[in-house]
């Protein structure tokens, strides 16, 4: 099995990527900064990024995951001193995290929505612990219909569909309740 | 598109972003204690411990994933059914050789 398919299938072999190339990822960029801490805060945004990725199963990878990983922390070093970011491309294929970057500027804007979602979202978990879990295997364990109607116990994938939306339903009357 | 239909849409994508804070979150605390634990194995300092003293974080603390994933529990549910079926195998096979043991016996 690649690391590719290995973080595809295991929710937590990044923990032992982050062990496999940490050393050698830190070695490379050292000749852009000597602060360790903000080495560890590159490494790990970029480990992210690549388990976000793997998630997705039309990614491919055309190099090895060290030399990806060394890319996406180099373009994260131009963008963060503010400069336009160089976009280190292997073999046709370009790091660009901008998606990941793009998401995460989205989720930094619409804080005080996200924080008052949470609070909603601790509430139904409470009340509505089955539509809660539902919600929770689609966005965050990014499970397929099928696989949530199969574990949960819907008829079928459209039927678990339909539960969502009236899930996501009762859910932001809650979330326009907590206005 | 209706405005309300655009609401849902604007929602959906609030919860979408949500989640994904919420993991991303997650996933920064572990690699942090990884990170921490790596540290503590390069350069070991001497710690006194203070009050309670076999308390100890392991990086099993940091898996909050709050639902097991579907594809563990089917494969579960299914070595489950394999193996009562390997069970009612094994007693008709045993109730079968008594039979036939049984039958040997008064034929003789």
């Amino acid at each position: 099995m690649t690391e590719l398919e290995l973080l595809r299938n295991d929710a937590h072999y990044y923990t032992i990527v982050y062990r496999q190339h940490r050393a050698v990822v830190y070695q490379h960029l050292k000749q852009f900064t000597n602060d360790e801490a903000y080495l560890a805060d590159l490494f790990q945004d970029a480990i992210i990024v690549l388990f976000e990725k793997a998630r997705d199963p039309e990614f491919t990878l055309t190099c090895s995951v060290r030399t990806y990983l060394i890319a996406i922390c180099r373009n994260q070093i131009f963008k963060r001193a503010g400069r336009t970011p160089e976009i280190v491309s292997l073999e046709g294929e370009p790091t660009n995290y901008n998606d990941w970057l793009g998401n995460q500027v989205e989720i930094e804007r619409k804080k005080s929505q996200l924080d008052r979602l949470d609070a909603a979202l601790r509430e139904f978990e409470y009340m509505a612990k089955k539509c809660y879990e539902l919600l929770y295997r689609f966005f965050y364990m990014k499970e397929s219909f099928e696989l949530i109607a199969k574990v949960m116990g819907y008829t079928n994938a459209d039927n678990a569909k339909n539960q969502k939306a009236r899930c996501q339903k009762k859910l932001r009357e809650l979330y326009l309740e907590e206005k | 598109m209706s405005a309300e239909q655009e609401q849902m849409d604007q929602f959906e994508r609030l919860l979408e972003l949500g989640f994904l804070r919420e993991r991303r979150k997650e996933m920064k605390r572990r690699l942090q204690f990884e990170e921490h634990y790596i540290e503590r194995l390069t350069s070991p300092k001497i710690e006194y411990p203070k009050g309670i003293k076999f308390q100890k974080t392991t990086s099993a603390d940091f898996d909050k994933i709050k639902f097991r994933g579907a594809t563990r529990i089917l494969e579960e549910k299914r070595q489950a059914k394999i193996k009562k079926i390997k069970n009612y195998m094994i007693f008709i096979a045993l109730i079968v050789i008594a039979l036939a043991a049984v039958l040997y016996y008064f034929s003789e």
